[in-house]
């Protein structure tokens, strides 16, 4: 399916919301106030193909923020029944970029590994997505192509060129040969519309320069010779423990577990949200024992988690360089610097 | 048997017994569960035999120090509910002045009807030891009920260890620091599902502090958004001005320098 690249008219844009719409739930990036979120879109709505990042990560389609995973119900005869929320309709996203493609490829990892999910899997199967290259950084933060991000192109049915004038889309399943179908968007680029997003592709990476001097395989190696750097300590004096960094950040997977009950105790909910290892109280289990207490700590699990523990893992960075957790800290403590250092260490 | 409970109230402007009060459509499912013997917002009758005391306010008069030592003795469960019962609140913002000062400044001299004060408005924690909190100003009517359900049950009430700013974010609210807006949320404790900053207020910390909150660095994000620490050190107070309270910001935070 590499060379099925096909000519979208913008105006059609309309219309592929609207054939999505018939069976998914479609978002994509909309301008709140002061921040892009994904927004649930309606033919009309002009979509954004420019838009720099979103504040929350696509992972709330596929792992919601919070979300119940059974009621229960205790019985006269003192028994329990369990009932499970009804499927809800799958979300068709447009316009994701190849840091949150990335991020989804992690997502998918992560809930296939020991602990295997039945929920997160079963929506990335059933979802639809619409990748859109990037031809800027999003965030000043941003250092995508260092680590590989920027080209991602899957998973995505379709994937979006913005060449100016009209979309170039890339079909990469069945599926999404059969929705280009359906909105009339058969016709193959031409050899001229080839041939500009070849030389686009050219001259793209000269918009992201390069912020790290070395491969985001080693970051595993420099990160363990920084294992007891004061590096941690000095960073961690800024941190405020606010949680921001996780909750922002497209690769994060932690949750919590909870009953929501009622009054007499008998009746209640089951629900997971998400927290991540910044937060207070996240590494304190039973009996009140908290196995990674201090700041320092805690912060240098984030970085090593992203750097070393999920490549080491799942064969995969665990950051994508999508610029989201330095963009969005209150006092601006950047991964991007942290790798920096690390590499740059002896 | 449905456990016995009361509430109380002292110094304060008794707007969390109205959350208490405003829980109507589960109200036959909570007395189904507790018997109120005492409430003074809501009934006459007064009883003094109660398993589970709710208490509201902080102290203020040399009174309220044996009466709630009273009421710490009777109950079995004493919860402090709202601001002023937990942290001391709003009314300890004049513990740094004499008390015959501010009622030269307040009540303009008259000595009338003004009743006698202690140098300190105090929390609850103060003089007995309080069991359980409920924090905010006012209380959350959902976090109270959730807070008897807990105590029904025999388990500890849960009280979020994190900061307000983990519900800023789930909320998709934009910091409102990125606005040069003074808010405390990140040192702030959770539970009120970032109201204040979702409409654009600054979160003025009356849950008191999180679990672990880093005074420093609350200064150095403010500085960073273009305001200054002193900004920090007076909004703090607000809430959060009792001595012990204080301690815990005071050093980080300096309030007369000009940084
Ligand atoms: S966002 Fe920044 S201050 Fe907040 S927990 Fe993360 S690193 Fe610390
Ligand atoms: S607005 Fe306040 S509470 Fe919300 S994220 Fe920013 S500092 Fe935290």
């Amino acid at each position: 399916m590499d060379n099925e690249i096909y000519r979208l008219p913008r105006e059609r844009l309309d219309s592929l919301i609207e054939r999505l719409a018939r069976d998914y739930r479609v978002v994509g990036p909309v301008k709140q106030g002061a921040t892009w979120m994904w927004t649930d879109v309606r033919p009309g709505m002009p979509l954004a193909l420019d838009y720099p990042t979103t504040m929350l990560p696509p992972r709330q389609f596929f792992a919601p923020m919070r979300e119940t995973l059974f009621r229960y119900h205790r019985g006269d005869d003192g028994r329990f029944a369990f009932e499970e929320p009804a499927g809800e309709r799958p979300f068709a996203l447009l316009g994701v970029h190849g840091c949150d493609l990335t991020a989804l490829r992690v997502l998918r990892a992560f809930h296939e590994s020991s602990c295997r999910d039945r929920l997160v899997p079963g929506r990335l199967d059933r979802s639809f997505v619409m990748g859109l290259a990037c031809w800027t950084p999003c965030l000043p933060e941003s250092f995508c192509r260092d680590m590989g991000s920027l080209e991602s192109e899957s998973p995505a049915s379709l994937y979006v060129w913005d060449i100016g004038g009209v979309l170039l889309v890339k079909v990469q399943t069945a599926r999404g040969r059969e929705i280009m179908r359906d909105v009339g968007a058969l016709d193959a680029a031409t050899p001229d519309e080839l041939v500009a997003l070849r030389k686009r592709l050219r001259t793209r990476p000269e918009a992201f320069p390069a912020q790290l001097q070395f491969a985001p395989e080693k970051l595993a190696t420099s990160l363990k010779a920084a294992e007891s750097d004061i590096l941690w300590e000095a960073t961690a004096d800024r941190c405020l423990s606010c949680g921001r960094c996780n909750l922002v950040c497209p690769t994060c997977t932690c949750f919590d577990v909870g009953d929501q009950a009622s009054l007499s105790g008998g009746d209640g909910t089951r629900t997971r949200s998400w927290t991540g290892c910044q937060v207070p109280g996240f590494s304190r289990v039973a009996g009140g024992h908290d196995f990674r207490p201090g700041r320092a700590q805690q912060l240098r699990y984030r970085i090593f988690r992203k750097g070393k523990y999920m490549p080491e893992r799942y064969g995969m960075v665990g950051c994508t360089g999508c610029g989201r957790c330095a963009t969005h800290c209150p006092t601006h403590i950047s991964i991007r610097e942290i790798f920096l250092q690390v590499g740059r260490a002896p | 048997m449905r456990p016995r409970v009361a509430f109380f109230s002292f110094g304060s402007c008794e707007g969390c017994q109205l959350q208490v009060l405003s829980v109507e459509d589960v109200l036959p499912e909570l007395l189904s569960v507790v018997e109120v013997v005492n409430f003074r917002e809501a009934m006459d009758d007064r009883g003094d035999d109660y398993d589970i005391a709710f208490v509201e306010g902080s102290l203020v008069k040399p009174d309220d120090v044996a009466e709630l030592q009273q009421i710490r003795a009777r109950a079995k469960i004493l919860v402090a509910i709202g601001a002023c019962a937990c942290l001391g609140g709003v009314n300890a913002m004049r513990n740094r002045r004499p008390v015959t000062e501010l009622a030269r400044e307040v009540y303009d001299g008259r000595q009338d009807g003004v009743f006698a004060a202690l140098p300190d408005a105090s929390p609850l924690s103060s003089v007995v030891q309080v069991n359980y909190e409920i924090r905010g100003c006012p209380i959350d009517r959902i976090e109270f009920l959730e807070a008897v359900r807990s105590l029904i049950a025999g388990t500890v009430p849960y009280v979020p260890p994190f900061a307000v700013c983990v519900e800023c974010t789930l909320r998709g609210t934009p910091c409102l620091l990125e606005r040069g807006i003074p808010c405390l949320g990140s040192v702030a404790r959770a539970g009120c599902n970032a109201v204040c900053p979702a409409y654009g207020a600054p979160c003025e910390a009356c849950r008191g502090f999180h679990e672990v909150p880093n005074f420093e660095a609350l200064g150095e994000a403010f500085f960073r958004h273009g305001m200054t620490r002193t900004l920090a050190a007076e909004k703090l107070q607000l809430f959060n001005n009792y001595r012990e309270v204080r301690e815990a910001w005071e050093q980080a935070v300096p309030s007369s320098s000009a940084t």
